[in-house]
């Protein structure tokens, strides 16, 4: 008996050892520049005095809010259309035994081996008002103007791009383990199609459904190549207007402070996230 | 054996060096876009051949890659009291000259005269900041590019520009100042062309007081630029007027000179791209370079300094640059001139406003970017 504790105890010791490396690697480059972040953010600027400033002139500036109303409008399109559209994919790809799911199956991950500046850049030479589009309808002798570029639509419509090939992913792992069994067995006992869906299927993925929102969210709360080469003059998304506050008006103390804002939008989502994780693990430790 | 031979190898190669004065090595602080890197490559490879006895190392920091500039790096070590840099030659324009002198002293900087730099005799600018302390090399400015098929005779004067482009909605456009200098040059100038000369190269923040004309100025015209989409819309980046001048969307732009030049001759502009200046003119600016009184290789520097502003050196900077050179043109060949297409040397506007250039763009962003 005390031998085993001794050993669990070693074991335990060993598998510290293990993720210290790890560990130290997110003290310093994440947990530090947030430490960092948040002590900027509740500093003035030439004297280095506390001051909750930087939040107020925040939060006065009429700009400020639009960029945060505007984010979040084109963020929750982006979640709410990728997500439909990423669970009709991987419902598709998983139960039809067509030969078109098949090749889909093959090629609907290719978007997210396209470097995104690449793609970027790809995608508005296709919509702008003066792109492929519009010179291919030309042949037909008509002027078709998309009216996308710089526009909330247009950013929506690249973000969804990068993100219904990674959240099909996500929830296509999870339909393809759904076991046969489960829904042969609901068929047995006479649910139709719909029934099953409602009743077996999306309750065993909804999880996975949850993991994927908060991951597009995050992904795209803060993001900055996408919304800088497409997005309008203003309003601006937070990635870009955080970069304009920083590299262009050179205002260190009002950048951390929008920094630290766009961190706890981002912490609601990763703290949902681990809430659920635990849920599970509770769960199995029964 | 093996180890004999290389302990022999070892001897020979001291016995050599001995034998042949090591050159000095300097460093050299660069920063910008690939073709800034380009240039300097070529720059020192005709120094080493005209002063072997000097080695160069470019250490090149491509713009947008983070803070960490040469001239942070000389504050910050002056401001530790370090007692030596490796930092012996750094490129800078005036806003950097003028946030080195007062983050750390006016005595961070090595004097740099004709004494040290004979060449600087013959030098046509001079950089407003530290005129004693900096050697300018480049020179470049805003102009108008525009497409002479659709418009055949181009303006001269800002006024005229300011009818052209009410004449011609939709056909003018210039990039977001907070992207891209040329953008910023066409807000500054709209907005300095309204206040006296000083105005343009005073630190003061008095004058952002008279900013208001200007800015009505850039209102009143806001419905008349490029749209897209449905409304007007200012492209980012200097890159981003010059595409819709390439793909015929608009016909006249605000653009940096070397880049026109650059890129009609690599094609990327068509043929019928032309350059002109009007009256008063666009801003441009002078990139100087300065030794810092820290390094220890100073006599070395200032031949660097020397070879730069020559003829030949200058000759490469406006072959692989299209940069306006700081010599008189009637110094280099008649065939490097020409790749200037008749750009007006002397009608240089030097822009130094300091601070006020961030205030400029916040209040852009503020007065102008939200217009619908």
């Amino acid at each position: 008996m005390e031998l085993r504790l001794r050993e669990r105890r070693k074991q335990a010791l060993l598998g510290l050892l293990l993720v210290l490396p790890s560990f130290l690697v997110t003290v310093v480059v994440v947990v530090f520049p947030i430490v960092d972040s948040v002590f900027l953010s509740l500093t003035e600027g030439d004297t280095g005095v506390f001051t909750w400033g930087n939040f107020q002139a925040l939060f006065a500036d009429p700009g400020a809010w639009s960029d945060i109303a505007f984010t979040l409008q084109v963020v929750g399109l982006t979640v709410v259309l990728s997500l439909g559209l990423a669970y009709a994919l991987s419902y598709y790809m998983t139960f039809s035994t067509s030969r078109g799911a098949a090749l889909l199956s093959q090629v609907y991950q290719i978007p997210l081996f396209i470097p995104g500046i690449v793609a970027v850049y790809a995608l508005i030479a296709l919509i702008r008002d003066t792109g492929a589009l519009n010179r291919f309808v030309h042949l037909f002798g008509a002027d078709f103007k998309p009216g996308l570029m710089y526009t909330g639509t247009g950013i929506v419509l690249v973000n969804l791009w990068f993100n219904v090939p990674f959240a099909a992913m996500i929830i296509g792992a999870t339909l393809g383990g759904i076991p046969r069994s489960l829904l042969e067995a609901a068929r047995d006992v006479g649910s139709g199609r719909v029934t099953i869906f409602l009743k077996v299927v999306f309750p065993l993925s909804a999880k996975s459904s949850l993991v994927a929102t908060l991951f597009v969210f995050m992904n795209n709360v803060s993001e900055f190549t996408t919304p800088f080469l497409m997005g309008s003059n203003s309003p601006h998304m937070l990635g870009v207007a955080l970069y304009q506050k920083f590299a262009v008006f050179h205002d260190q103390n009002g950048a951390a402070a929008l920094s630290v804002f766009l961190f706890a939008l981002s912490s609601v989502a990763g703290g949902v996230y681990i809430h659920s994780m635990m849920k599970e693990d509770r769960w199995r430790g029964q | 054996m093996k180890i004999f031979r290389f302990i022999l190898a070892g001897a020979l190669v001291t016995l050599a060096q001995g034998a042949f004065a090591a050159p000095t090595t300097i460093n050299l602080y660069s920063s910008g876009s690939d073709n800034v890197r380009i240039t300097w490559e070529a720059v020192l490879a005709g120094f080493k051949k005209a002063q072997p006895d000097v080695a160069v190392n470019l250490v090149f920091l491509p713009s947008g890659t983070g803070g960490a500039t040469a001239s942070d790096k000389l504050i910050a070590a002056t401001k530790a009291g370090q007692k030596d840099i490796d930092i012996d030659v750094l490129e800078t324009e005036d806003n950097d000259l003028a946030r080195i002198l007062k983050d750390a002293g006016s005595a961070v900087l090595a004097p740099l005269t004709v004494k040290e730099v004979p060449n600087l005799a013959k030098v046509l600018q001079k950089s407003s900041v530290a005129p004693n302390q900096s050697v300018p090399f480049r020179g470049t400015t805003v102009l108008l590019a525009y497409n002479s098929a659709k418009v055949p005779t181009p303006p001269k004067t800002a006024d005229e520009l300011i009818a052209w482009i009410k004449a011609h909605p939709g056909r003018f456009a210039y990039n977001d100042p907070t992207t891209g200098g040329s953008g910023s040059s066409f807000v500054v100038t709209a907005i300095y062309n309204a206040l006296p000369p000083e105005a343009l190269t005073s630190l003061d923040a008095k004058w952002q007081a008279q900013w208001v004309k200007g800015f009505d100025l850039l209102k009143s015209l806001h419905p008349y630029f490029y749209k897209a989409s449905g409304k007007v819309q200012y492209p980012v980046k200097n890159q981003g007027t010059l595409d819709l001048l390439a793909a015929g969307e608009v016909d006249l732009i605000p653009a940096w000179a070397d880049m026109v030049l650059d890129q009609k001759s690599r094609g990327l502009l068509p043929p019928t791209t032309k350059v002109t200046q009007i009256t008063p003119a666009f801003t441009g600016g002078i990139q100087t370079l300065a030794v810092p009184s820290l390094s220890k290789n100073k006599d070395a520097a200032a031949k660097l300094l020397n070879y730069v502003i020559s003829p030949e050196g200058q000759q490469i900077f406006v072959e692989s640059q299209k940069a306006i050179p700081v010599v008189a043109t009637s110094s280099l060949p008649k065939s490097t001139i020409d790749m200037l297409s008749g750009l007006e040397v002397k009608g240089f506007r030097l822009v130094t406003i300091g601070a006020n250039g961030d205030a400029l763009n916040k209040r852009w962003q503020a007065d102008i970017a939200t217009l619908p």
